[in-house]
C-alpha cells in the first residue's frame, strides 16, 4: 500500500511538470465547438505544418459546455487565448467584462472591412466595440419539403394569409405544418419572433429588441394570441414543448411536419445525413417586412494577447475560416459567411441564394442574441406557458415586460 | 419440498412480476442498441424501433471509434480511477482510524465537520477552485482532477469506514499493542485488514462516482487529449447532434467499460455493499 | 469517551485527510457563502448587499417552485423508491432460481453516468421515435404519450426515468441488511405466532434500523441534488414545472452569470442538507 501511495504521488506530481515545453514559439489556446472539430482539427495539423514557430491546442465543447466552461474561466480567470462564442448578448457578456481584446483599430489597420463583409463586422460590434473575427452570419428561412407541399396541394406562401392557409391544408392532411422543438427554447422561437415581426412591423420590432418600448404592447399580444392559437390547433408536433431541437429535422425528413426554420447551413446538414438536398426548398417567412432574423458567431480574443500572439491568431484563423478552406476536402463544417470572398459549394444550392436573401432583404437580430439571457428564458418560459394555456398573451407580455424592467432596473 | 398449488401460483406471479420489471429495466438499453445499428438512411426513412434495419450498421460504431477519442477517454479515466481510489480510501482509513482509535479531543465535532462535506452541491466549487487551480496551474492535469476528487469523496469515505471501525473490537489493537506494534502498524495490519467488506464498499462507490463524475472535469479539463469518459459524451452531443446512430454508438460504447467491471465483479458489487452498514 | 488531550498520531493521521478536506471543501463553501452576501451580473462589478439575495430568494416565484419541487421529490423518493427497494431486496432475498441475475439486472443501471441517462431517456419518451410510442403503436395500441411536455406530469416523468438508476443501490443496502437478521430471530417470533406482515413489521422493520438511516439519508441528499436528469430532460420546463433547486441554481449562476444569487441558493440548500443530515450526524456519531 505504501507503495503504491508513493507511486501514485510522485506520477501525479510528474504531469503537471511535463507540460513545459520550448520557450520561443507564439503559443495560442483555442477554444470551440465541437460542431467543428472535423474540420478544424486536419487544417490546424497542416497549418501547424507550416509554421514551425506557432503552437495552436485546440479544445473542444458542446454547445452547453463552452457556454459554461466559458463563464467560469472568466469568473476565475482563466480564459483561453481565443474563444469561439455567438453574438449579441453571448458574446457581449466578455465585452462588458473587459475579457475580449478590442480589435477596432487593428480591424481598420489591416484591412478586415474588405475581408469581411459589412453584416458581419455589425454582427461582432457588440458595445461599440469590434469583439472578435468574425466566423459566419446566418440567415434563418422557411425550409420545407417539396413532395410534402406537392401531395397537400400546398403553395409555397407569399403572404401571412396565405401561410395561415397552407398550414390549415398541411393540418388536414395529417401533416403537422411546423418541425420545430421547444426544449431549451430557442427552436420554437424562430417561429415565434417571425409573429412578432409580423403584427409589429420593422420599425416596432427593432425598438422592441432594444428594450426601448414596451413588450406589453398590443402587436404583441397579437403575436402570442396567434402562437397561442397556432399551439391550439396543433400546428406544431406532438409534445414538442419537451422535445430535442436536434429531432427536428428528423420530422422534415419523414414527412410528418412540414415547414422548418433553419440557418442556411441545411443544406449541409442535409448533405451529412446522407438526404436528398433537391427534394426540399425554402421561403422567406411572410411576414410583411420581408426580413429574417440573423445572427453571426465569431471567434474572440483574449484581452491580454500579446501583439504577436494577435497576429498569429489572425493568421491562424483566415487560414481556418477561408474560402479555400471550406472549399477543401476537410471543409464540409465550416462555412465562413463572414469572408466577403466565400462562395458557397455547388452541392448546396439553397444557401447562396437564402444568404443574398437575407443579405438583400434586411434582416433582424435573431430574439436570443438580442436579449440577456434571463429575459429570453422568459420568454422561453412564456412560450412554454402559452401552449399549455397556463397564461394569457396578455399575462404573457405582461411578464415578458416585467423581466426587461427587472433587467434594465438590475443594469 | 412441499409444492401446494398456493406457493405454485406464488411463483409464477413472483416470476412474472419479475420479469415484467426485468424488461422494463432493459429497454433503454435496447433503445441505445436498436437506434446505435441503424444507417442513417434507415433512420430518416422512419424505420420503427422494433423493425429489422436494412443492414446492420457496424459504420457507426467504426466511425465513433477512429473519429471520437473514446480510448483516450477510457485511459484518462482509468489513470484517474487508479489514482483516486486507493489513495482516497487509505487517507479516509487513516482519518477514521484516528477518529475512533486514538485519543482525539472533540472527535464527535470533527466527524461531524467532515460530514458537512457531504452536503455541498459540487457546483458552488467550480469557481472558488478554478481561482486556485490558476495560481497552482494544475487545469488540465490528473492531479487537478485527483486532488478534488479525494476532496469530495472524502466525506461518504470516512462515515462508512468510522461505521465500520467502532464495530472492531478493541481487543484486537490492544492484543498487537502489547505485541509491540506500533500505531501505523496496529493501522496496516490489524485494522485495514479486517476491514476487507468496508474497503471494498467503498472501492466499489468510489469507482462509480469518479468513473462517471462530470461537472468538475469539465471544468478542470479543457484539453481533449486528458477528458474522460462523461466530459467526452458531451461532446459527442455537440458533434453528432443530428447523427443518431453515432450518438448511440458513442453512448454505448462509453458504458462498455464500467458495464464490464460490474460484471466480472458483480458479486463484489452485491457483497461489497453490506460493509456500508454495521449491524 | 471524550479525551482532555489529543495524542499526537491522532493528529497526524487526521492530517492528509484534513488539508485536502479544508482546501478543495471548506474553502469554497466559506466562499460561496461570502459571495451570497454580495450582487452583480458580471466579473468585476461586486456591490456589498446583506442579506437582500435571501429575502429576494423567499419572494422569488421560480425559486419557490423549484423549492416545492425539490420537496416533491425528496417525499416520492422517500415514499416510492424506499419501499420499492425494499420490495425488490425482500424478494430477492428468499432462494428461488435466477436471483443473482436479477439483483446483478435491477443493479446495473446504477453504474451508468447520469449524462448517460438522460440521454437514453430521451430515447424513452420521445413522442415520434421512443419506445414507449414505438411500442404500443407495435403491439397494436392506440396510444402516445407526451408526458415529458406536460405541465403536470413533467416531474413526475423525469422522477420515473430517475428510478431506473435510483432503485439499485437502496435495494443492495436492504438486502445487506436482511441478510444481517439472523434466521433465529425471524424463527423465534414465528413461534411466538407473528405472521406475514405482522411480522415483517414488528421484527424486520425494526431490525433494519441501521439501514434505513443510511438509505434514507444518502436518498434525501440525493433527491435534493438531483440536476443532469432534469436538465438533460426537460431543462426545467415547460414554464419552470420541472424545475428544482439544483438547477435553478445552475441556471442563475452559470446563464445569467447571478454569482451572488447563484451562492444564495447555494447556501439554502447547505441550510436544508443540514436539517436533513442533524438526525443522521446524530446517529452515526454515536460511539457503539
Amino acid at each position: 500500500m505504501k507503495k503504491l501511495l508513493c507511486l501514485a504521488l510522485t506520477m501525479s506530481m510528474l504531469v503537471p511538470c511535463m507540460s513545459v515545453k520550448g520557450e520561443e514559439a507564439v503559443k495560442l489556446t483555442f477554444w470551440t465547438h465541437s460542431g467543428m472539430r472535423d474540420s478544424i482539427d486536419p487544417l490546424t495539423e497542416n497549418y501547424l505544418a507550416e509554421h514551425p514557430d506557432i503552437q495552436i491546442e485546440v479544445s473542444y465543447f458542446g454547445t452547453d459546455s463552452i457556454k459554461d466552461s466559458l463563464k467560469v474561466a472568466a469568473s476565475s480567470e482563466t480564459l483561453p487565448d481565443l474563444w469561439f462564442n455567438w453574438g449579441g448578448n453571448l458574446g457581449g457578456y466578455y465585452v462588458k467584462n473587459d475579457c475580449t481584446y478590442d480589435l477596432t483599430e487593428y480591424a481598420n489597420t489591416h484591412g478586415w472591412d474588405e475581408k469581411f463583409n459589412k453584416g458581419a463586422l455589425n454582427l461582432c460590434t457588440l458595445e461599440g466595440k469590434l469583439s472578435g473575427f468574425p466566423t459566419s452570419v446566418n440567415m434563418m428561412t422557411m425550409y420545407y419539403k417539396k413532395s410534402v407541399f406537392e401531395r397537400c396541394g400546398v403553395e409555397v406562401p407569399t403572404t401571412f394569409e396565405e401561410l395561415e392557409a397552407a398550414c390549415e391544408k398541411l393540418k388536414e392532411n395529417g401533416v403537422v405544418p411546423f418541425a420545430t422543438a421547444g426544449l431549451y427554447g430557442w427552436h420554437l422561437m424562430r417561429i415565434v419572433e417571425q409573429l412578432v415581426e409580423n403584427y409589429a412591423g420593422a420599425s416596432l420590432h427593432d425598438e422592441l429588441q432594444q428594450m426601448n418600448t414596451s413588450w406589453d404592447c398590443e402587436e404583441v399580444i397579437n403575436a402570442f394570441a396567434k402562437y397561442q392559437e397556432w399551439c391550439n390547433k396543433g400546428y406544431f408536433p406532438e409534445g414538442f414543448i419537451t422535445s430535442n431541437p436536434d429531432d427536428t429535422l428528423m420530422m422534415l425528413a419523414m414527412e410528418e411536419a412540414a415547414i422548418y426554420p433553419e440557418v442556411q447551413s441545411f443544406d449541409n446538414t442535409v448533405i451529412n445525413n446522407e438526404l436528398d438536398v433537391e427534394e426540399y426548398g425554402w421561403f422567406a417567412f411572410p411576414n410583411g417586412t420581408g426580413r429574417v432574423s440573423s445572427f453571426g458567431d465569431m471567434v474572440q480574443f483574449n484581452a491580454n494577447l500579446t501583439d504577436a500572439q494577435l497576429a498569429s491568431a489572425d493568421d491562424y484563423l483566415s487560414y481556418i475560416f477561408s474560402n479555400e478552406s471550406a472549399n477543401s476536402e476537410y471543409g464540409a463544417h465550416l462555412a465562413p459567411t463572414s469572408r466577403s470572398d466565400y462562395r458557397f459549394p455547388d452541392a448546396q444550392p439553397h444557401a447562396a441564394e437564402v444568404f443574398s436573401y437575407g443579405s438583400g432583404s434586411g434582416s433582424f437580430t435573431i430574439t436570443d442574441q438580442a436579449f440577456p439571457t434571463e429575459v429570453a428564458d422568459v420568454l422561453f418560459s412564456m412560450q412554454e406557458a402559452l401552449s399549455t394555456g397556463e397564461v394569457t398573451p396578455e399575462e404573457a407580455a405582461k411578464a415578458l415586460e416585467a423581466a426587461v424592467q427587472e433587467y434594465l432596473a438590475l443594469k | 419440498m412441499k409444492c401446494s398449488g398456493k406457493t405454485l401460483a406464488f411463483k409464477i406471479l413472483l416470476y412474472a412480476g419479475l420479469i415484467l420489471q426485468a424488461s422494463i429495466w432493459i429497454a433503454p438499453v435496447f433503445t441505445l442498441l436498436a437506434t446505435s445499428l441503424k444507417s442513417k438512411k434507415d433512420f430518416y426513412s422512419g424505420l420503427g424501433l422494433f423493425n429489422m434495419p436494412s443492414h446492420i450498421a457496424w459504420e457507426n460504431y467504426m466511425a465513433v471509434l477512429k473519429k471520437g477519442n473514446m480510448l483516450s477517454y477510457m485511459k484518462n479515466d482509468a489513470i484517474i480511477c487508479l489514482l483516486k481510489v486507493p489513495l482516497g480510501i487509505f487517507l479516509e482509513a487513516m482519518a477514521a482510524f484516528s477518529l475512533t482509535r486514538l485519543r482525539l479531543r472533540h472527535r464527535t465535532g470533527i466527524f461531524i465537520f467532515f460530514i458537512i462535506g457531504m452536503m455541498l452541491p459540487m457546483q458552488v466549487a467550480l469557481v472558488p477552485i478554478s481561482i486556485v487551480y490558476k495560481k497552482l496551474n494544475l487545469f488540465n492535469t490528473y492531479f487537478g482532477l485527483f486532488y478534488v476528487y479525494v476532496a469530495f469523496g472524502l466525506s461518504f469515505g470516512i462515515m462508512v469506514l468510522r461505521g465500520f471501525f467502532i464495530s472492531i473490537p478493541r481487543e484486537l489493537d490492544e492484543a498487537a499493542y502489547i505485541d509491540g506494534c506500533s500505531k501505523m502498524q496496529v493501522f496496516t495490519k490489524i485494522i485495514l485488514p479486517v476491514s476487507k467488506p468496508a474497503i471494498a464498499t467503498l472501492v466499489i462507490s468510489d469507482f462509480l462516482a469518479t468513473w462517471n463524475e462530470y461537472m468538475l472535469a469539465s471544468i478542470i479539463i479543457t484539453k481533449d487529449e486528458m477528458k474522460t469518459i462523461p466530459t467526452g459524451i458531451l461532446n459527442f452531443v455537440g458533434q453528432y447532434s443530428t447523427d443518431y446512430g453515432g450518438l448511440c454508438a458513442g453512448v454505448l460504447i462509453s458504458l462498455l467499460p464500467v458495464l464490464t467491471v460490474y460484471l466480472v465483479f458483480q458479486k463484489y458489487f452485491v457483497a461489497g455493499m453490506a460493509g456500508a452498514i454495521k449491524q | 469517551m471524550q479525551s482532555k488531550h489529543s495524542e499526537p498520531a491522532a493528529i497526524l493521521f487526521l492530517l492528509p485527510a484534513g488539508i485536502i478536506y479544508v482546501s478543495a471543501i471548506l474553502f469554497p463553501i466559506a466562499y460561496s457563502l461570502y459571495l451570497s452576501l454580495f450582487t452583480g451580473s458580471g466579473i468585476n462589478n461586486w456591490e456589498f448587499c446583506g442579506m437582500q439575495n435571501y429575502v429576494k430568494l423567499l419572494q422569488d416565484k421560480v425559486f419557490l417552485l423549484s423549492l416545492r419541487n425539490s420537496v416533491i421529490w425528496m417525499m416520492l423518493t422517500l415514499v416510492f423508491t424506499t419501499s420499492f427497494s425494499l420490495l425488490l431486496a425482500l424478494i430477492l432475498n428468499r432462494r428461488f432460481f435466477g436471483r443473482t441475475f436479477f439483483r446483478g439486472l435491477f443493479y446495473f443501471p446504477t453504474v451508468i453516468a447520469m449524462i448517460a441517462v438522460a440521454i437514453i431517456w430521451r430515447w424513452i419518451y420521445h413522442p415520434n421515435l421512443g419506445f414507449i410510442n414505438q411500442f404500443s403503436k407495435a403491439v397494436g395500441l392506440n396510444f402516445s404519450q407526451t408526458w415529458l411536455s406536460n405541465p403536470k406530469s413533467s416531474l413526475i416523468a423525469c422522477f420515473v426515468a430517475a428510478q431506473w438508476t435510483a432503485v439499485g443501490q437502496p435495494m443492495i443496502l436492504f438486502l445487506a441488511g436482511l441478510q444481517g437478521i439472523s434466521e433465529d430471530v425471524i424463527e423465534a417470533a414465528r413461534i411466538d405466532g407473528a405472521k406475514g406482515l405482522k411480522l415483517f413489521f414488528s421484527i424486520t422493520i425494526p431490525l433494519l434500523k441501521n439501514t434505513f438511516v443510511v438509505v434514507l439519508s444518502t436518498l434525501m441528499i440525493g433527491a435534493l441534488k438531483i440536476f443532469d436528469i432534469i436538465v438533460g430532460l426537460t431543462d426545467g420546463g415547460p414554464n419552470n414545472a420541472s424545475q428544482v433547486i439544483a438547477s435553478y441554481m445552475y441556471s442563475q449562476t452559470f446563464e445569467y452569470s447571478h454569482w451572488g444569487y447563484g451562492a444564495s441558493i447555494a447556501c439554502f440548500m447547505v441550510l436544508i442538507m443540514l436539517i436533513i443530515i442533524v438526525p443522521y450526524v446524530s446517529f452515526m456519531a454515536r460511539d457503539t
